[in-house]
């Protein structure tokens, strides 16, 4: 049993070193500010996701693990949040950029 | 909802949390947080509650919510799994650009959590917002307008018509 657990600990804390990984390739990769939010807002939520996720079956139910899955869930909230505000502000300046051009 | 019942679920729900940040049962501990927990209602008591955002827990609404929250689930994945494809991939084929779409929500808080969850599925990122439309960002831009009448919308929209 504990030799099953460790191996999904395992799967799962390689998984999210891959969508991290991913996210930043895709950070250096993208051609502009918006295509660079999509790599990291989406590779990041995953990549946090899976590895608080092995970390709870490694705690087991404990205090602890609940403590994980908050801090899981503000990253859920904040995290698309912060994506929206810069995704936000860079449109606001190109669309400014674009109109002194005009 | 009124205010005041608002107000002390708010109190219990920050005591709750104190109680599991600081993973200890001592009287000094859960003192200390029933003294901050209820100076903060009492200084955000103005802020804390809008009547018209206001909502009744009921069986429907968090029968709504359960499946709003496994269609995020499930999306996030598969964003994921695309992003990280189209990332991986030699020629990255990605044809950015912007489109509105329609805004099938009234509530504020809705909104935003339509917004999130925008952000959260297959390589679309919500951008900006009123009343009527949503100006979305995507990877590939004609995949954008299938949100409308999509899974997520239509748990979005169940949401909503449950609060109603």
């Amino acid at each position: 049993m504990q030799i099953f657990l460790n191996i999904m600990i395992i799967i799962l804390l390689i998984l999210g070193l891959f969508f991290f990984f991913v996210g930043a390739i895709g950070l250096i990769r993208m051609p502009d500010v918006f295509c660079r939010m999509h790599a990291t807002t989406k590779c990041d939520t995953m990549g946090a996701g899976l590895i608080f996720m092995a970390l709870m079956i490694w705690k087991g139910f404990t205090f602890t693990s609940l403590t994980i899955f908050i801090i899981l869930i503000f990253i859920w909230l904040t995290n698309p949040t912060a994506a929206h505000y810069i995704a936000k502000s860079a449109y606001q300046m190109l669309f400014k950029n674009t109109e002194k051009k005009e | 909802m009124t205010k005041k019942s608002g107000a002390i679920l708010l109190f219990v729900l920050l005591l709750g949390f104190w109680i599991v940040l600081a993973t200890r049962w001592d009287l000094t501990t859960i003192i200390a947080g029933f003294i901050v927990s209820a100076m903060i209602v009492f200084y955000n008591y103005d802020l804390i509650f809008n009547h018209q955002e206001a909502t009744v827990i009921t069986l429907r609404y968090l029968k709504a919510l359960v499946i709003f929250v496994f269609v995020l689930l499930f999306s996030i994945i598969k964003s994921n799994v695309q992003v990280a494809i189209i990332v991986l991939s030699k020629k990255m084929p990605i044809n950015p650009g912007f489109q509105t779409i329609r805004q099938p929500l009234k509530k504020a808080m809705n909104q935003a959590m339509y917004g999130n969850a925008i952000t959260l599925t297959p390589g679309t990122l919500s951008i900006d917002m009123d009343d009527e439309h949503i100006l979305v960002h995507g990877l590939i831009v004609d995949t954008v307008k299938e949100l409308e009448g999509s899974a997520l919308e239509k748990a979005v929209i169940a949401f909503e018509e449950v609060i109603k």
